[in-house]
């Protein structure tokens, strides 16, 4: 629906003594003096609290509306065309708009449900919107504006997968006559309920497309389902009734739908039972002279209606899979997989070899152990020990001097002093403990942590305002960038650096401060600019 | 007790090169009067051995001590199993629990004997005197394997290791040291490392990739309250406790080609092997590559011609 649509224009409507056009929009209501371009009033059918009309037989015909605010504007309708043409122009007027503004209403408390649903799932977002939108940074429109796309692929998305309504399972006995007058009951139905027994008993629904519009009224037909199905309660057969066949193809369906959930090719269920007279309860009892159980009648009641209820909402759900799996006698790809399952072995399938490649390695050796090369010259090792005057044999038969005279001493192993350096060393705060240390403190930070994250969402949100202005080629875009200019130093001054001064470590705050700088700076060069094509 | 369905093996790798040792000694012998750094090395590795031992009956240990030339065990010895009279022999003089008593008299004895070993061997092979860090890995890595195999029914091993080294890493062992690491990785063998003065660039990746701990130390009077305080507790304990920040590791490999590390190497793209310049061939696994030089000349030419045009 375009923005601007009109749908009605009344013209001849007087607003303070004005004359002029009121015309009502697909989504505000406007009215323009005779002679002006622009629309003296204009305001949004969600604004409009309420409308009300003159009395009936007062002088003048007129229309107000009183908005949310507070506010209200009254229309006088002075059409001289015949008599009675300026309360026919008001009733035009009225009955559109006793239908736009609920619906506007909805629409926007769905906008307004929407976005708080939206705030609250997204607690950045929350925060965000705390900070610049509550903290009067920015309006809530601006904000908002930004979302729209997001917000509108959320409410796709919720869009798609449209559920339909399960159907209460104690409608039927929702519907509670009124008794009235003598022996008489009085039944309200309501569309509700109405498709709720069309869901239920498409036997019904059947009938009535076939009974009425032609041969009886609608309120015949449904006088006469309250009787029969009292009546089919008690399952006496007469043949008077209309819906003795319904509850004929109830049952049929039932027995039939019953068998084709069951039907299983490695299962035969419909086959006579071993034991006789049981069935599984799935073959129709042989004997029909026999008086059923009445509360077999019941079971058999109850299950129908749950199944029923069950396959409306199955029919839904599986319309889209079925499109796609009619192949194959209709069989879901489910059973079929349940069927290979069945009637396949593993160990007896032949084996599926992947052939991959063959590393060749020339020399399984040397590429465990790398290419034999001889001629590695002296490692650094050897260097390292064989500079100055001492050599390995010097070394090494010092050590051996050192080894042949050690006697284990071994309650003399380490003196308390050295131990306690030690353990100082590995205190927190020692020696190697320097970075768990600065770990266990950064925990406390944490909170520090989420106020610079808080403080990041909310600056670049305002930046990516601010730049998304440039290059500025409107002047509703040089207001913005004015507006957001000045919504940053607000923000850099009040917030930000209170958040800096509290920092132990005012570094973090700097990129922060840089970012919003560089961005005045640009609205700066851009203001002496102007100032200076104004000059020249 | 769930608990005691785990034994808890413990092997100590311990570098013995005598000739770094004795570089030790000589820069210690200065100021002399302490003791030898190898004599105090050895009784503080007794000490954290029996400790080890002590905190729990179930704890089982191994101690592999490589050098210059050979990688061998000297405890459980193999040998002294057999004739267990001598067990008996070094007797149970001061009343201390039989179990240490044997045991560090055993490594006493039988470190007193490698290093004899060694200091005969070692003039021979002046040259060869890098550490067999690689083969003590490997020979570990088998006994725990065994050691796993031999325990008794509804027990399990918790294997680790603890390598004590000094010396420097030789870039030639590169190939070996790192598929014991892998193997180790393999086996849930967690490696912790506790190097003497020096860093070393293998036993880094090896604690890492093993998920143990990697501790320098250079205060080597104190290396038993390092030893007690770090590497006791087993890894499972660890968790619980605050350990030292992780250090920066050093990944470089070592090329195929002359075993030196490299910043930057060549990566054959069929069996990674390393290489520290670009090749033809494939030393490993004959592929051969094509040149980048041949395939950059073209686009350049024609964008040579278009511009003439």
């Amino acid at each position: 629906m375009a923005a601007d649509e009109v749908l009605l224009v009344s013209e001849h409507v007087r607003y303070k003594k004005n004359k002029g056009k009121l015309k009502l929009l697909s989504d505000k209501i406007i009215w323009t003096a005779d002679g002006a371009d622009k629309p003296r009033l204009s305001y949004a059918y969600s604004d409009i609290k309420v409308q009300r009309i003159s009395p009936e037989g007062s002088s003048k015909i007129q229309l107000q509306t009183v908005l949310h605010d507070g506010t209200s504007y009254s229309f006088h309708f002075v059409n001289n065309a015949y008599s009675g043409a300026e309360r026919r122009d008001r009733d035009e007027v009225k009955d559109l708009l006793a239908q736009l503004i609920p619906a506007h209403r909805k629409k926007a408390n769905k906008d307004l449900e929407e976005k708080t649903k939206l705030l609250q799932d997204n607690p950045d977002l929350y925060q965000l919107y705390k900070d610049l939108v509550v903290g009067d940074i920015i309006t809530a429109e601006e904000f908002w504006a930004n979302r729209a796309n997001g917000q509108m692929s959320g409410s796709d998305i919720g869009s798609t997968d449209v559920q339909t309504i399960g159907l209460s399972s104690g409608f039927l006995s929702e519907v509670k006559p009124e008794s009235s007058g003598c022996n008489e009951l009085r039944y309200n139905l309501d569309a509700d309920t109405i498709a709720a027994i069309f869901k239920t008993y498409p036997a019904v629904k059947k009938k009535h497309l076939e009974n009425v519009p032609d041969q009886m009224t609608e309120k015949e037909f449904w006088t006469r389902f309250f009787q029969s199905h009292f009546f089919h309660r008690d399952r006496q057969k007469t043949s008077s009734d209309l819906f003795l066949e319904c509850a004929n193809h109830d049952e049929q369906e039932f027995l039939q739908q019953k068998l084709s959930n069951f039907y299983d090719r490695l299962l035969d269920i419909s086959e006579a039972s071993p034991v006789s007279e049981q069935g599984y309860g799935h073959t129709k009892s042989s004997d029909t002279s026999d008086q059923k159980n009445k509360s077999d009648n019941l079971f058999r009641r109850f299950n129908h209606q749950s199944s029923m209820v069950l396959k409306s909402y199955a029919n839904v759900s599986s319309k889209s899979v079925n499109e796609n799996s009619t192949n194959n006698e209709g069989e879901p790809p489910s059973k079929q997989a349940r069927l290979r399952e069945m009637v396949t072995y593993e160990d007896l399938e032949e084996e599926t070899t992947t052939k991959s490649a063959v590393l060749k390695i020339k020399d399984k050796n040397q590429f465990c152990h790398g290419v034999g090369v001889e001629t590695a010259k002296p490692s650094q090792y050897d260097t390292s020990y064989t500079n100055g005057t001492d050599n390995h044999t010097s070394y090494t038969l010092k050590c051996t001097l050192d080894v042949r005279s050690w006697q284990p001493d071994l309650t003399n192993a380490l003196s308390s002093d050295c131990a306690c350096e030690v353990l100082t060393e590995f205190s927190p705060g020692g020696l190697f403990m320097r970075d768990t240390a600065t770990e266990i403190n950064n925990r406390g930070q944490q909170s520090v942590h989420t106020e610079l994250r808080q403080h990041y969402n909310a600056i670049t949100e305002l930046l990516r305002h601010f730049w998304s202005c440039f290059p500025v080629t409107s002047t509703f875009l040089e207001e913005k960038v004015e507006r957001m200019a000045k919504c940053l130093e607000k923000y850099r001054d009040i917030k930000l650096h209170k958040f800096i001064s509290s920092l132990e470590n005012p570094t973090c705050g700097e990129h922060l401060t840089k970012m919003i700088d560089i961005a005045i700076s640009k609205y700066q060069n851009l203001q002496e600019k102007k100032t200076k094509i104004k000059l020249s | 007790m769930a608990e005691d369905t785990f034994r808890r093996l413990l092997v100590v790798v311990c570098d013995l090169s005598p000739i770094w040792w004795g570089k030790q000694a000589a820069n210690a012998s200065e100021n002399s009067d302490k003791m030898q750094p190898i004599n105090a090395f050895l009784n503080n590795v007794l000490v954290f051995c029996n400790a080890h031992l002590m905190m729990k009956h179930t704890n089982e240990l191994a101690i592999v001590c490589a050098t210059s030339s050979k990688s061998q065990f000297i405890y459980p010895c193999p040998e002294d199993v057999s004739d267990a009279n001598g067990e008996e022999s070094y007797g149970n003089m001061d009343g201390k629990y039989e179990h240490f008593a044997t045991m560090n008299n055993v490594v006493v004895d039988k470190v007193k004997n490698i290093i004899e070993e060694e200091s005969a061997d070692d003039v021979n092979l002046p040259e060869n005197s890098a550490t067999l860090l690689a083969g003590a890995l490997s020979m570990t890595l088998c006994y725990i394997r065994q050691a796993e195999r031999n325990c008794p029914v509804g027990q399990s091993m918790k294997a680790r290791i603890l390598v004590l080294k000094g010396s420097q890493d030789v870039s030639t062992q590169y190939m070996a040291t790192m598929n014991c690491i892998f193997a180790a990785q393999k086996n849930n063998v967690t490696i912790d490392s506790c190097l003497l003065m020096s860093d070393s660039g293998f036993l880094q990746q090896a604690s890492d990739i093993t998920g143990g701990v990697y501790f320098k130390i250079t205060k080597m009077e104190s290396l038993l309250q390092y030893l007690l305080w770090m590497f006791l507790p087993d890894p499972n304990t660890r968790e619980s406790l605050v350990m030292p920040g992780a250090v920066q590791i050093d990944y470089r490999a070592a090329c195929f080609c002359h075993r030196t590390l490299v910043d930057i190497g060549f990566v054959c793209s069929v069996c990674l092997s390393i290489y520290c310049q670009l090749l033809p061939r494939c030393h490993t696994c004959q592929t051969r590559f094509k040149l980048p030089s041949a395939a950059m000349t073209r686009p350049k030419k024609k964008k040579k011609e278009k511009t003439a045009d």
